[in-house]
């Protein structure tokens, strides 16, 4: 036994193994992070608002577990025993979720309350974030007779990072998410065992191998109580999200990451908003169809007679080979956006059925940018374009109103002419010929010889009679909004403004507000919180701890602004977005090595992180590749300046600085990701957020222009 | 020091003269009310029957005690006007293929999950600007339309009492028809007063339990059931049950519900089986199967009701038969009539008597 210790402590002053743990720390918690938030976003039917609370959740006690190992004495067994305990309890977190769902009296169906969620995401990421945080400083500190511990750990860590981003795209074309769990948890314990070469890692390793090929139907079981009484048929993962398919009395429902979205026998919806795009074209030949593959749109398309081929794209795949095969469709697989951009092909008709934007990526196909795109797509004069948008069934509130208005605003720049037509969710139509029509009479004589169920004489007359237009066209007037664009996603801000009605909170109250009046509040914060700075002499170490956390916070934000930018101008193709984000990692790579070795000035740095963000400020070409530029420079910058802040940190805290450090910058994070998500992006818009960051980075600046600290 | 203090007055006279300015609100007494100790009072209304206290609103929103008496601060503000194809309703058996004025106010006694007109029902008037509409003006509109009825509907119109109670009036000296879309929940003396001056109801019978209603809607299920009861022996009305998938759908509630209208009403009351589509907070659920409706359909059947129908399908059971002879007496396409067989309120095939409204 004494031998097998003596060996095993000589096997652990390796080194090289003792810094192997970070990557490996960075491939893992990646890879199992990201995962446990795409179920638990699935399980809830999250949207950006829920995302930024599960994130900052996470990035919160990942702070949290940070501090407490900062407390902690190192030893490589307390390193093995986390990422062990870890390891088990991965499958279990995962598993917590449906579970808990099932379990607190949720309607099937029904949106999940906030404070609910909340619950729920707090008990399922506890565990395994705490235990994630707690190993960096843990790590941190087994490197101690190395120079620069912390710097190195950061770096492999990021390293990690790149790798474990790449793995997992490779890992979801093959395994469902629970598979990838039991994988990955299986490949920690043999890493555990080159590190601490006891055999029970590599029976625990087995042990998860065994049940790998049983874990997907275990966790179906569970996952498929969801849905209640309706039979589960199939559920496929992508890189995009979950589609699952269910079957109830003889109807189909598709699901698509946790909400419904489409379902068979839908004719009544099918028949009232084809029927009434199809009248605006004389003999339209070439067909584009955004979004509606599912909810029965082609069988009615295809009865007008003069229908040559009808395109239909969607991002996900799962979906295009779920709906069933018609002759004259052709199934293209990818972001609409992207495919507009890069296509040569011309259409008569171009028709977008799409959610609500609750989502910044949904919130894509509303503005002047695509409409726009779209434009250039269509064949002629006489083509047209068609898109849906929420609707009140007998009243539009004044925020569904704002939502229309802020489209309408932003179609109406691209098109001469369009109308609208109220109906289950209101039509908006346009073209650069008059041909297009809400007028009942001509409607009417259009309509002859092609009625159905759904959609006749009275349906044309209840949908645009003189007193619904005006209806509509009052309410709209009432709000007169902004139009919505990419850089100002209003109607972003209006539909979350109505999920939160629905959810009973009042999450906007401060909207009301002239935006003048905002950006004033916001100025007189920095100014009191100056004021403070002046007025106390806080101690430096907090003036130190204040500035990691704002650059953390201000970086977390730029890296979505810009991440966001990109993914509006390329397209929301998923393996740019992983290589947008691991050119951010290598970015601060870059920055933290190259800061090692020149040691730039703290106040050069941020005044150069200043310039980039004034730059930016007024130069948002759509040229994706400009922001994949922007995000290296930021990066690098932020490494530069984070690893300058840590050298000062580690002067004085020497290992403790490492936990500490962690802490900071993952709250830094969790308040950008926070406040991101649920006041500036939808309040202000990224230009304006970019203002307010100005104003931080200016501040931090003056803080650093006496002395060094 | 002393021009901050001119600035300040200044700032406070401007505020006190924008509100003298400001246009006081039109209020009308509530009618159905009783006053309590400390200025509270307990609006009799509807079966919430909310003891409400000073400034504070009841469950329905529009209903708010001012210094001890209670008002209804939605009257004459309607929020929806619409015109709509009377099979809308629904209401299969009332003057079949006219249009109907249908007016709504923001507010509503219940809470259910899955409404569809949530953006009034659960909005409060403060949320909604409005224009002020004199009953007069109503029957001026539902002229100008030529509507041969109005409908108070889309939200709970038990709520706005009294701006219906006074439209219906009028409207009954125009020559005008009134209906009634509702679910049911109010009082016995405000509903015998009410339908005097309505010709047709639409009543919405949920689901038939009170763990259903208490679940979907925080409603209870006998006061509905009461109202249906009263409702029966002075005008024509119909019923509706929205199908929700798991919900209020077992074919053991839905025989239940049959049975208990063959046996409290008549089996000549239309009973429509309509279906749930995605709302509110019942987003993620999905719509009801045909194949459910289908079953609910031959289920009423089964218990000799006469006429049942299958909403916001199409095709299926949207016509109306004649129960004696079987011949098919109002063809329907969606709301769309192509052909109604019906002469003086008899089949024109077997001269039976047709349950409904179909000639003034």
């Amino acid at each position: 036994m004494a031998d097998v210790l003596f060996v095993t402590m000589k096997f652990m002053e390796n080194t090289t193994i003792k810094k192997l743990l970070f990557p490996v720390l960075g491939v893992f918690s990646i890879i199992s992070q990201t995962i446990l938030l795409r179920e638990l976003m699935i399980g809830v039917n999250g949207n950006e608002i829920i995302f930024s609370i599960f994130l900052s959740l996470w990035l919160l006690i990942i702070a949290l577990g940070s501090l407490w190992g900062n407390k902690l004495q190192s030893s490589i067994k307390k390193v093995t025993t986390v990422f062990s305990l870890f390891s088990i309890l991965l499958p279990t977190q995962f598993y917590l979720i449906p579970l808990l769902i099932n379990q607190m009296n949720v309607i099937q169906g029904e949106l999940i309350s906030i404070p609910l969620l909340i619950m729920i995401s707090i008990i399922v990421i506890t565990p395994g974030s705490l235990l994630l945080g707690l190993s960096f400083p843990l790590l941190c500190k087994q490197l101690n007779k190395m120079s620069d511990p912390v710097h190195k750990g950061y770096v492999l860590e990021a390293i990690g990072m790149i790798i474990g981003s790449i793995l997992l795209i490779i890992l979801l074309s093959f395994f469902s998410h629970f598979q990838i769990i039991f994988l990955l948890s299986s490949m920690i314990f043999l890493f555990l065992y080159f590190v601490n070469k006891r055999s029970l890692n590599v029976f625990l390793m087995l042990l998860f191998l065994i049940c790998l090929p049983f874990s997907q139907s275990f966790y179906q079981q569970r996952y498929a109580k969801k849905y209640g009484e309706e039979k589960l048929t199939s559920s496929k993962n992508s890189q995009y999200g979950r589609l699952d398919v269910t079957f109830e009395n003889e109807q189909q429902n598709y699901y698509w990451n946790g909400g419904l979205l489409a379902n068979s026998q839908n004719d009544r919806y099918a028949q009232q908003l084809i029927n009434f795009v199809m009248l605006q074209h004389k003999d339209p030949q070439k067909i584009l169809l955004i979004g509606g593959a599912l909810s029965g749109f082609i069988p009615i398309i295809k009865q007008c007679d003069s229908v040559k081929s009808i395109d239909c794209i969607s991002l996900e795949k799962n979906i295009l080979r779920t709906m069933p095969k018609f002759d004259l469709v052709n199934k293209i697989t990818g972001d609409a956006i992207h495919y507009l951009r890069e296509s040569d092909s011309y259409y008569d008709l171009i028709f977008c059925d799409l959610p609500m934007p609750t989502t910044l990526n949904l919130n894509r196909f509303y503005t002047t940018e695509f409409f726009t795109n779209v434009k250039d797509n269509l064949k002629n004069k006489n083509s047209v374009f068609a898109l849906t948008l929420e609707s009140g069934a007998n009243f539009m509130t004044s925020d569904i109103a704002a939502l229309n208005s802020s489209v309408i605003n932003a179609f109406a720049y691209n098109y001469k002419n369009f109308v609208v037509i109220p109906s289950l969710k209101n039509l908006l139509i346009g073209s650069n010929n008059d041909h297009i029509t809400n007028n009942v009479d001509s409607l009417t004589t259009r309509a002859f010889g092609k009625l159905q169920t759904w959609f006749n004489y009275t349906t044309i007359w209840e949908k645009c009679n003189e007193l619904e237009i005006s209806n509509f066209h009052s309410r709209i007037n009432e709000v007169n909004v902004k139009p919505n664009s990419i850089s100002n996603p209003v109607a972003y801000f209006y539909s979350v403004k109505i999920w939160s009605d629905i959810q009973d909170l009042d999450l906007f109250s401060f909207s009301k507000l002239s935006y003048p009046i905002k950006i004033i509040i916001v100025v007189l914060v920095f100014i009191i919180i100056g004021l403070l700075f002046k007025l106390f002499s806080f101690p430096k170490k907090f003036k130190l701890n204040f500035s990691i956390f704002s650059i953390s916070f201000c970086n977390f934000i730029l890296e979505l602004i810009l991440l966001n930018y990109f993914q509006m101008n390329f397209g929301y193709v998923y393996f740019m977005i992983v290589f947008f984000s691991s050119s951010f990692m290598l970015g601060l790579i870059i920055g933290f090595t190259l800061q090692r070795k020149y040691r730039f000035s703290l106040k050069l740095l941020l005044f150069l992180n200043l310039i980039l963000v004034i730059l930016m400020y007024f130069y948002t070409p759509p040229i994706a590749f400009t922001y994949l530029i922007y995000n290296i420079l930021f990066a690098g910058l932020e490494g530069a300046i984070l690893s300058n802040l840590l050298s000062w940190k580690f002067d004085t805290e020497k290992l403790n600085s490492s936990g500490r450090f962690y802490y900071l910058d993952s709250i830094g994070a969790t308040f950008g990701g926070l406040l991101s998500g649920i006041i500036l992006f939808p309040l202000f818009g990224f230009k304006h957020t970019l203002l307010i960051l100005m104003l931080t980075i200016s501040f931090i600046l003056i803080i650093h222009i006496k002395k060094r600290i | 020091m002393k021009k901050l203090i001119y600035i300040v007055a200044f700032i406070i006279f401007f505020i006190f003269v924008l509100g003298i300015g400001k246009k006081a609100e039109v209020l009308r007494e509530a009618s159905f009310y009783t006053q309590l100790k400390n200025n509270f009072v307990r609006c009799d209304l509807c079966p919430n029957n909310c003891v409400i206290k000073e400034n504070a609103f009841g469950d329905c929103r529009v209903r708010q005690n001012i210094d001890g008496k209670l008002y209804s601060v939605v009257y004459g503000y309607p929020v929806s006007i619409h015109v709509d194809p009377i099979e809308k309703k629904p209401l299969y058996h009332f003057f079949p293929g006219t249009k109907i004025l249908s007016i709504a106010t923001v507010g509503c006694n219940l809470r259910c999950n899955f409404c569809q007109n949530w953006t009034i029902s659960q909005s409060s008037p403060a949320e909604v600007k409005t224009n002020y509409t004199t009953p007069e003006e109503i029957i001026a509109i539902c002229k100008k339309y030529n509507c041969k009825s109005i409908a108070f509907t889309y939200t709970e119109p038990t709520v706005f009492y009294e701006y219906m109670f006074d439209i219906a009036k009028l409207a009954k000296e125009e020559g005008i028809y009134t209906v009634w879309v509702t679910c049911g929940y109010i009082n016995e003396t405000p509903l015998r007063e009410l339908i005097k001056y309505i010709d047709a109801a639409n009543i919405d019978l949920k689901g038939f339990s009170d763990e259903f209603y208490h679940t979907y809607t925080t409603g209870e299920l006998q006061p509905v059931l009461n109202t249906i009861k009263i409702a029966q022996d002075n005008m024509i009305f119909e019923i509706t049950n929205l199908i929700i998938p798991n919900a209020n759908d077992s074919p053991q509630l839905i025989h239940s519900m049959c049975s208990w209208i063959r046996e409290n009403t008549s089996k000549d009351i239309p009973l429509h089986f309509s279906r749930f589509f995605p709302n509110y907070k019942l987003k993620n659920k999905s719509p009801t199967p045909l194949k459910t409706l289908h079953k609910a359909y031959e289920i009423a059947k089964r218990e000799s009701l006469h006429y049942v129908y299958i909403g916001n399908v199409g095709e299926i059971a949207e016509d109306t038969f004649c129960p004696y002879c079987g011949k098919k007496l109002i063809d329907r396409q969606g709301y769309y009539i192509k052909k109604i067989r019906i002469k003086d309120g008899r089949c024109s095939f077997c001269n039976h008597e047709i349950y409904g409204k179909y000639n003034d």
